[in-house]
Parts: C-alpha cells; structure tokens; sequence
C-alpha cells in the first residue's frame, strides 16, 4: 500500500487530485465531477460528495452557499434493469390488498 | 463458512476474520466494509454471478457463492496491488499513453482488463415467474424511512386518522435502533408498527424508494416496480455516514461508528480487538458494549494516518503510532437529500452540511412533501 488519502473510494480519486484540478482551474462542482469522477462512482456520491464540495468551497476560498449542487438521479441504489423495464408493462391501477390505503384515493 | 441467524454476508465475514472483500476498481487497494448501511458502496462482492452486490445488507442465506471482485489472485493477494505501488503519487489518465496509436491501443486494453467494478454476466439471466410487475397506488400519507423520525410521523399521522403508508428498504424497522442502546423507544415504536399496533398505519419493509419521477414515487418492493402518489408525503431517509479524510483511510477496518455498532450490537461480531476512535469521543455505550465482547479501545482523538497492509494495523494519533486493528469514525452524518432533489424540493447549506431547506413542520418548499429528520446519528 502506497500512502494515500482518499476523496473518494469508489473511484479512487486521492484529496491530491482534487487540490491539482482545483489548481489547474476546474472551479465549480460539475466541472470537478467530470474531470475526475468524483460522485460518478457507484455509490453515486453518497459518501464523497459533501466531503468534496466544502474541500472545493475551501480550496477557492468562496462560501459553501456559492457552491453548485451535483444532481443525485435516480435510482438512489443499484437495482436490476428488470425492475425497471416493468415501468414498460400495462400497470395493475387497483391491486388486491388490504389495509388502511383501501378505499381511499382518487 | 458458519452463518448466524440474521449474519448479512458482510457481518459472517468479519467474524470469520476476513476483512478484504474485494479491491479497487483503479489501484486496487484493498476494500471491505464501512457503513454497513449500503450506502458507501465499499463492500461489493459477486453473490451467484451477480456482480456489485452490496456485502453489508444482503442477507446470507446457505449455498450462496460468494466471490471477490476486482481481483488477480485473491482479495488479500491481489497481484494488480502492484498498480497502488508503481503509481505511489497517483496517475492521472488524462492525456496518458495517447500516442503513437499503437501504445494507446495497448494501453487501452489493459486498462479494460485491469480496472472496473465487477464483472457482468457472460450469459443473460434468466427471470424467474412472470418477471417484475408494475403497480400503481394512491395513498393519503407516504412516509419513506422507517427510522426514528419517520415511524413518528407515521404515528402522529395516524393518529389523525389519516391512512399512511410507510416503507424502509431494511428487513425490519427501526432505522439503526437495533444497534444503538439510546434508542431503545424507537425499537418500540418499530414493534408497535410491525405489530400493526397502528390501525391506520400500513409498514412495508424491504421496500426500497428508489426514485421520485414527477409526483410518482418508484419502489421497488420485491421484484415488483411500485409507483405511489401521494397527497402527503414524509420524507424521513436519514443520513448517510461521513468519510473521514486521513492518509490510507480506505484500509479494510476503518468503520465508521454506525457500522461498528451494526457489527457489535446488530450481529454480535467483534469490530476489532483494539480499536482507535476517530472524530468525536465514542459513546460510553459502545466502549462498554466493545469491553463486554472482549474489545478495548486503545486510543482516540484526530487520526492523521493508518498504516497495515492489507489492514489496519497501526493509526496515526498526533505523532505517536497506536497498534490497533480497527479504527472507528465518529463523524456527523449528512442528510440523505437525493429523493428531496429529485422531488424539486430547496437544498441549502445548514452548519456546512447540505440539507433540504425546511419551514414549519419539516415543510420543504414543494407542497405536500415534508422532511423529517433527526439529531445527528
């Protein structure tokens, strides 16, 4: 193991590279995000993100309010395709089930 | 390999000692787990051909094939290490290897060899039944999150009278109450809404709200695809576990505290023999539930380096080196805000942590939709 401090895990992306993009002008998020990966791994910025917007915000000396936001899409977690290629299928509108949210809608 | 009931594969894991679960996807340093929530995305094994299956929330179950990925040899042996050694100041792929064409060629073709998360499937999978079906539901009150916060809303709702519905993607309720001595009331509330102490309260576990496309709400619950609209909904997804930022702090046991303690008290699997706190002081309920299982934490305070290979063995603490074999990270949270921006809802910057912005009654600035979160973890 090389010594390394690392932004963001899924990407391997050191605090090193983030401080030399900052350096050579990558100045917003979603330039940061592109040039290095950062938030584009499969934890979908869950861990590294925050952590790297306040070093972004830091290293350009601007508030965190200046700061653009990544867009989280969808889905929050892996899910298989098959799930999704249901949105395709004729949906089942009143499906079978008991409980409170019977009878009630529009 | 043993299993308990209720171990995830991740939990059998570490009590059976192994900690390397799979590596990294450019240097191929080693990685296990961290959050044990699912979120961090640390702990990817291949389960039955399945790649990228998270190893913290996926339940063993008998006969499982289990594989690392990303690997040369083995997890713990990974001839690709080399990469993390040759490349000690980092490689930057940017305009590397680009010419002549032959050398990009090359370079190319071992990069697609080497690098990646986990490997497909060479044969399509078959789908079992009828496939995933696709569902559609209007209830008067959504709640996401099945932790503190959200079965409090549910409750107080429901109370009203008001038909709730309310989903978490875990097995059971309770959010991290399971593991957390100071909630003991919310483990109560989760028996009460399993139990369906709450007539008009209806709680799907193992229900995931994977996305919000306009004012549907997509979950997947089973298989199945579930759109829901709502006239009301909570948003309760609590938050997600902080990355700590010293040298080597990827290292296969570094947890963060929620993890630790899903491992302890979730599982009863030991988190380390010598444990080095980082961030905030750890709980006395943690360092006495650690003790009781034959634990001790052997130093705490700011972490600045870990070292071991290909685990923890030492950390950094000021300028002495603490010999330890876990390092546990006491860090706030940040606010689970993909499903608030998805829906539209203001972000904002609160105590330097992004947040949905909020008014009266966890209101956020579209109609109809509430955010609903608790004290940092």
């Amino acid at each position: 193991m090389s010594r390394k401090t690392l932004l963001c895990r899924c990407e391997d992306i050191t605090v090193d590279d983030c401080e030399t993009a900052v350096a050579d002008g990558y100045a917003c998020f979603e330039d940061l995000k592109r040039f290095l990966g950062v938030g584009t791994g499969p934890c979908q910025g869950k861990a590294c993100v925050q952590t790297a917007m306040r070093m972004l915000a830091d290293l350009r000396e601007i508030p965190l309010d200046d700061m653009d936001v990544m867009t989280f899409r969808p889905p929050v977690r892996p899910i298989p395709f098959a799930v999704l290629a249901a949105a395709d299928a004729d949906p089942r509108p009143e499906p079978e089930r008991p409980g409170p949210t019977e009878g009630v809608g529009p | 390999m043993p299993v308990r009931p209720g171990d995830t594969l991740g939990s059998a894991l570490h009590r059976a000692g192994v900690l390397v679960l799979s590596r990294s996807m450019k240097y191929h340093r080693p990685r296990g787990l961290y959050c044990c929530t699912g979120s961090c995305a640390s702990c990817f094994v291949d389960v039955d051909g399945v790649p990228n299956v998270p190893a913290c929330t996926t339940a063993a179950a008998p006969g499982m094939e289990v594989r690392s990925q990303n690997t040369l040899g083995s997890a713990r042996r990974d001839l690709l290490g080399v990469v993390d050694k040759v490349y000690r100041r980092g490689f930057d792929p940017h305009g590397a290897f680009t010419r002549p064409r032959i050398v990009n060629t090359m370079f190319l073709k071992a990069v697609r060899f080497m690098s990646g998360v986990g490997e497909a499937p060479e044969e399509t999978m078959a789908v079992e039944g009828a496939g995933p079906q696709r569902l559609q539901l209007h209830v008067h009150h959504l709640v996401v999150g099945g932790g503190r916060k959200g079965l409090l809303a549910a409750k107080r709702h429901a109370h009203r009278g008001l038909a709730t519905l309310l989903v978490d993607e875990a097995p059971r309720l309770g959010g991290s109450a399971a593991s957390d001595p100071a909630e003991r009331d919310t483990l109560e509330l989760a028996a009460a809404a399993e139990a369906g102490a709450w007539p008009a309260v209806e709680a799907w576990t193992g229900t995931l709200a994977f996305g919000v496309y306009g004012d549907v709400v997509a979950l997947r619950r089973g298989d199945d695809l579930w759109e829901v609209r709502a006239d009301r909904i909570t948003l309760a997804p609590g938050r997600h576990d902080a990355w700590p930022l010293f040298v080597n702090n990827d290292l296969p046991g570094v947890l963060s505290l929620r993890g630790a303690r899903r491992l302890l008290h979730g599982h009863g699997v030991l988190p380390g023999r010598a444990v080095v706190g980082h961030g905030d002081p750890l709980p006395a309920s943690f360092v006495e539930a650690l003790e009781a299982a034959g634990g001790r934490v052997v130093g705490q305070g700011e972490v600045t380096e870990a070292a071991g290979s290909p685990v923890v063995e030492r950390a950094r603490l000021g300028e002495a080196w603490v010999r330890c074999d876990a390092i546990v990270c006491n860090l706030p949270g940040t606010p689970r805000v993909e499903l608030f921006q998805q829906a539209g809802c203001r972000l904002g910057f609160e105590g330097g942590v992004l947040a949905p912005a909020t008014g009266k009654d966890g209101a956020t600035s579209v109609e109809g939709m509430h955010a609903a979160f608790g004290g940092p973890p």
